[in-house]
């Protein structure tokens, strides 16, 4: 403080002038009034370090002046002087914060080693707050440069700069990628309709043109007139406050700008608001940076996730065919050497049975003997089907047909065990494209499956659905049976599996080979006691290439 | 009496169709691999063969390429343990008479030999 500001306000004018000529001259300003209705008027447009006051003036006394001067603003310290003192009025004088309590007539000297004392204690108590702030603002930092979510990070930053220096208002703008504009991002204090919602050009607002420059600017007197290069019509509708605006810049590249205006006291925005401001705007700038390389790091971690899953179905996949396909290598041989024996068992019982009379224990015996030949040469055939899949024939289908065709097939059937068929067919169903007999097949597989699974009856629920953004089709069998124990899921459309006695354990791998072989997939999702849902996808055509 | 030349690697498998086919009155021969059954076929001029497709050395397809170049009256049957769509349809391009599984029914086999007979008139 190199030339304190000191008001005097005495009712006689010689005081005044007393203070005016004694420490004028030792580097005080000193402003005297005799009317204490203009003390208010003046601490509005001017700050001043200390006021010094009169107890008893006309209109008003200097207990009432304190406390007003103490509401206005609680920095400016009061020295309370007086002719006629009491012990009571120099107790609640000190109680609302007045600095001390002078008797006159009182040596000039002993007030000016009050004055400084007072000072000191200014100072420091400025100081105190300064430093309080201070705390607060790197607490600030610390959290802006811990958050990892960008939007609320910009409010935290707006908000912060807001408190910062103690504006009524403020707004974040962030620049586009391709620099030709600037979009509001946040804002506090405006009303709502003066708020422009999107993208700002360069020319409209105060802050742009800073956006531009990349510099820190201070507009406390609105009637100034700035060197803007041309846009001086574009500030002017704008600037009605003081404010203070900062670029929030990284590695010389403009990110955006925070702008705040309004200081709550009316006061002017000062070079410690805009150092705060810059500072918070470095680390917001890092911050926002931060957050957004965390964010271009976490969608390379989740496409990477992604990538990782799909890479998974697909080993899985490739698991199951290879699979499927060493065991239709198998299957070939181990068919003709299984097939042989069986020709000539079944040739002699055949022969047997030309000679036995019919109707005899023996002629039953041999039927039965030539049963169980076929049937094995049956299952040994089935096994073939891996290895040399029939030719698919392939045309457009429409596989709600397809569906139908099958349901009339095994109606019957289902109803005599009890069994209700629902359908849920889409109206608007995409043929796809693929065999007939291969898909009617699979159906059956899967509705046969659902039968062993309801040996008390139930429901089994068909739909059919569109999922166009997969360009698919999918195909849902859900039964109401017993379901499949959690141990078995992941062997279910393994070949040779199967939970039922008379079961070859092929249907569902051969349904799985060729829905594969279509390009699509099955799948199946079973609580045990709820009933199973086997959930079939098919490409729908593509109509770009038909 | 109509000739029958039964060719298969197993014995048994011929030993029951000579058997079958001798109850029926037809002269059969055997041979158990693809070189005695083209020098029987010279021999012998059978007027059905019944062939297995898989077999060491010569397979039932070379066969009956040879035998139709010898003498493409001659009818082959051909008889196979596995059944593929695609061999079928090789071995009736390449004019085999049938092409029937394993295990065989016997009276259907008898069922084609009789339909050969009738066709050619024998």
């Amino acid at each position: 403080m190199e030339h304190p500001k000191l008001l005097v306000v005495d009712d006689e004018k010689t005081i005044g002038e007393v203070f005016e000529r004694a420490l004028g001259k030792r580097g005080y300003q000193v402003h005297a009034v005799q009317d204490a209705g203009r003390v208010l008027k003046e601490i509005e447009s001017d700050f001043f370090n200390i006021i010094i006051v009169d107890l008893k003036m006309p209109g008003i006394d200097g207990v009432q002046l304190l406390r007003r001067i103490k509401q206005i603003n609680p920095y400016i310290e009061v020295i309370i002087i007086t002719g006629y003192g009491t012990p009571q009025s120099a107790v609640s004088a000190i109680k609302l914060g007045a600095f001390d309590y002078v008797t006159k007539p009182f040596d000039i000297i002993e007030i000016e080693k009050t004055i400084k004392n007072c000072l000191e204690r200014q100072r420091r108590a400025i100081e105190n707050i300064e430093l309080k702030e201070l705390v607060a603002f790197s607490e600030v930092s610390k959290t802006i440069t811990s958050m990892r979510n960008v939007d609320e990070l910009l409010e935290v930053i707006l908000v912060s700069a807001i408190q910062v220096t103690k504006a009524r208002r403020g707004s974040l703008f962030l620049l586009n990628e391709d620099r030709d504009e600037l979009f509001l991002k946040s804002s506090r204090g405006f009303r709502k309709d003066s708020i422009t919602e999107g993208a700002i050009p360069f020319n409209r607002v105060a802050s742009n043109w800073l956006a531009i420059r990349g510099q820190p600017v201070v507009v406390n007197n609105t009637e100034e007139r700035l060197d803007f290069s041309g846009r001086e019509n574009a500030w002017a509708s704008f600037i009605c406050f003081p404010m203070a605006s900062v670029p929030l810049m990284f590695h010389g590249k403009i990110l955006g700008v925070v702008n705040v205006c309004q200081k709550d006291t009316g006061d002017s925005f000062t070079d410690r608001d805009l150092t705060l401001l810059s500072v918070l705007a470095s680390e917001a700038a890092i911050a926002i940076e931060n957050a957004r390389l965390y964010k271009q790091l976490q969608d390379k971690i989740s496409e990477l996730e992604d990538t990782i899953s799909r890479l998974n179905q697909t080993q899985a996949e490739l698991i199951q065919s290879e699979k499927l396909a060493s065991i239709g290598r198998l299957a070939a041989g181990i068919v003709h050497e299984i097939c042989n024996p069986l020709n000539v068992i079944s040739g002699r019982v055949q022969l047997l049975l030309m000679d036995a009379q019919r109707d005899t224990h023996l002629a039953d015996s041999l039927r039965i003997i030539e049963e169980y030949v076929s049937r094995t040469s049956r299952i040994a055939n089935s096994l073939l089907k891996f290895a040399r899949p029939n030719q698919p024939k392939i045309s457009e289908l429409d596989i709600n047909q397809q569906l139908q065709e099958t349901i009339a097939l095994l109606e019957d059937r289902f109803t005599a065990k009890n069994i209700r068929i629902e359908r849920d067919l889409s109206h608007s169903l995409p043929h796809v494209s693929g065999d007939k007999q291969q898909f009617q097949q699979v159906f059956l597989n899967i509705m046969l499956n659902a039968e062993q699974a309801m040996p008390e009856g139930g429901i089994l629920k068909i739909s059919t659905r569109e999922l166009p953004q997969e360009h698919c089709i999918e195909i849902a069998f859900s039964d109401t049976g017993e379901g499949i124990p959690e141990e078995n899921i992941d062997n279910i459309f393994d070949p040779f599996f199967t939970t039922k006695e008379n079961g070859t354990g092929l249907g569902l791998s051969v349904s799985y080979g060729i829905v594969k072989m279509h390009k699509g997939t099955i799948d199946v999702q079973s609580r045990q006691g709820e009933g199973s849902t086997f959930l079939i996808k098919l490409p729908v055509i593509d109509t770009n290439q038909r | 009496m109509c000739r029958i030349l039964v060719v298969d690697d197993e014995i048994e498998t011929c030993n029951l169709l000579s058997e079958f086919l001798n109850r029926k009155n037809y002269n059969v021969s055997v041979a158990t691999d693809g070189e005695e059954a083209i020098s029987k076929v010279a021999a012998l001029k059978p007027h059905v063969v019944l062939l297995d497709i898989r077999m060491p050395r010569m397979d039932g397809i070379e066969v009956l390429r040879r035998i139709k170049q010898l003498d493409d009256r001659i009818d082959v049957v051909m008889i196979t343990a596995v059944n593929d769509e695609e061999m079928g349809k090789m071995a009736m391009r390449l004019g085999a008479f049938d092409y029937i599984t394993k295990p065989l029914s016997l009276n259907y086999l008898e069922a084609v030999v009789l339909v050969r007979l009738f066709m050619r008139g024998t």
